[in-house]
């Protein structure tokens, strides 16, 4: 089996990674503390064509596979340290830009891609409700017609981007005897009467990445903002995870490597009892295992992408590789403190920031028990 | 194979793996009755991809698709007859 890249995947990778540490640090320690978004990096990355790694070039994009979209996406989560940026990056492109290139009509492509991609307007997606989170399905905001409108009127909590979003792609029900079947996604531009926002809610980590609750109140919104058929929204949201579950993980695995860079310096640095604290096993071993995450990591991702770059379907691999590399990034970080002892501990030191950002990758997208539920069942349990 | 030997086969699968126990008529929507949930369909296209080396697109991942047992089975003949 070959798994090496092409000298333009190689080539490019490296670039990315060479914006990302020139041009997307900054001071992190003073964004989070404000809960900031980086806008100049938002834009730096538009200008850089990140926003359009999976567009056509027909709509301004970059036009790339998912493959190398994945090792753009390692390759920012390697040179950034801004987690925040990187997840509302990818709200934008998984959750708002693919489900409109993959089920929007060409109208819907030409009036938000270009400027999505450009960065000019902030995209993602409202699905999570108080009482729907893990069962998304069971969710209870309802658009019913009324003549060549749908009235949309709903609660949605936890929505990534809604803060500074533009454009969010709302799923509603419009059909609840079908439960998952009769659930429809609609383009809601953020300043559609009915529509409102909350303040920024507080999180345990990625403090940078705007998170709010959208209301939905008498939301009036043409038939044409539907997106794709109607009762195709759990479609829609299955064909968005797939690639959330392999690219937005790849940021993980960057930061991964990143920290691990970081623990091998340390321990190479560090010296206790006369001698460098990677000399000691306990150090050691915890740094191989560090290691051993990112490799299997990377291997899964990679698969992944390979899948979905041939067309098929990657429901148990998807599953997989999130809950691995979600896994491995909080026991990594958990790792890294231990080893920089109370230099870890400090937030100074930035190391303990991974920790509080790596937590949430067990629960979006998906909890880590879902993602067992999922491989469970497609064990035939 | 036959259009009425893919019907067979799906029904055998949905009958054993997703919903045992479950009657059904063959155009019965099994949506609204509670047959197929959101991830006994996810199982059904791998069975579909495995059984009759039909690969589902995400255009085609619709309810239209997958309502009843016949739309099913069109859609796999229709699929294997491309």
């Amino acid at each position: 089996m070959d798994f090496s890249l092409t000298p333009e995947q190689r080539e490019f990778k490296q670039s990315v990674l060479a914006f990302a540490e020139r041009e997307l640090g900054g001071d992190m320690r003073a964004r989070e503390k404000e809960g900031a978004f980086f806008w100049d990096g938002w834009r730096k990355c538009a200008s850089f064509g990140i926003q359009g790694l999976p567009v056509p070039r027909e709509y301004g994009g970059l036009g790339e596979d998912i493959v190398t979209c994945m090792l753009a996406m390692q390759a920012l989560g390697k040179g950034c340290r801004d987690s925040g940026l990187l997840f509302a990056l990818g709200s934008h492109m998984w959750t708002c830009e693919i489900p409109i290139l993959a089920f929007g009509n060409e109208e819907q492509k030409r009036t938000y891609l270009p400027r999505l991609v450009a960065g000019e307007i902030v995209g993602g997606h409202a699905m999570t409700e108080p009482e729907a989170g893990s069962d998304a399905y069971s969710l209870r905001t309802t658009a019913v017609a009324d003549g060549d409108h749908y009235v949309l009127n709903g609660a949605k909590t936890f929505i990534s981007n809604a803060p500074i979003a533009d454009l969010l792609l709302v799923f509603a029900t419009t059909n609840p005897k079908k439960g998952w079947a009769g659930i429809t996604g609609f383009l809601v531009p953020a300043n559609t009467p009915g529509l409102s926002v909350s303040k920024p809610l507080d999180k345990l980590g990625l403090k940078t990445s705007p998170t709010g609750e959208v209301v939905l109140e008498e939301c009036r919104v043409p038939a044409s903002a539907m997106l794709g058929k109607i009762g195709q929204g759990s479609a829609i949201f299955a064909a968005e995870m797939e690639w959330e579950r392999s690219c937005l993980f790849a940021c993980h695995l960057g930061a991964m490597e990143r920290q691990l860079a970081t623990c091998v310096r340390y321990a190479k640095d560090r010296k206790q009892f006369g001698k460098p604290i990677g000399s000691f096993q306990a150090i050691a071993h915890k740094i191989a295992d560090m290691k051993v995450r990112i490799e299997l990591g990377e291997l899964m991702l990679h698969k992944v992408a390979w899948l979905k770059a041939q067309g098929q379907r990657s429901s148990m691999e998807s599953a997989i590789a999130k809950l691995f590399v979600s896994e491995s990034y909080v026991t990594s970080s958990l790792d890294a403190i231990q080893i920089h002892g109370g230099y870890g501990y400090m937030t100074e030191f930035e190391v303990e920031r991974d920790l509080r950002d790596a937590v949430g990758g067990k629960l979006y997208s998906g909890t880590s028990e879902i993602q067992r539920n999922i491989i469970a069942s497609l064990l035939g349990l | 194979m036959t259009t009425e030997e893919i019907k067979i086969a799906l029904r055998r699968f949905i009958e054993t793996d997703l919903a045992p126990g479950a009657g059904f008529t063959d155009d019965e929507s099994l949506m609204e009755s509670g047959v197929l949930s959101s991830m006994g369909i996810t199982r059904l296209v791998e069975f579909m991809n495995e059984r009759f080396r039909v690969a589902i697109s995400d255009a085609e991942f619709e309810p239209d698709n997958f309502e009843t047992l016949d739309a099913m089975t069109a859609m796999v003949t229709r699929k294997r007859a491309a």
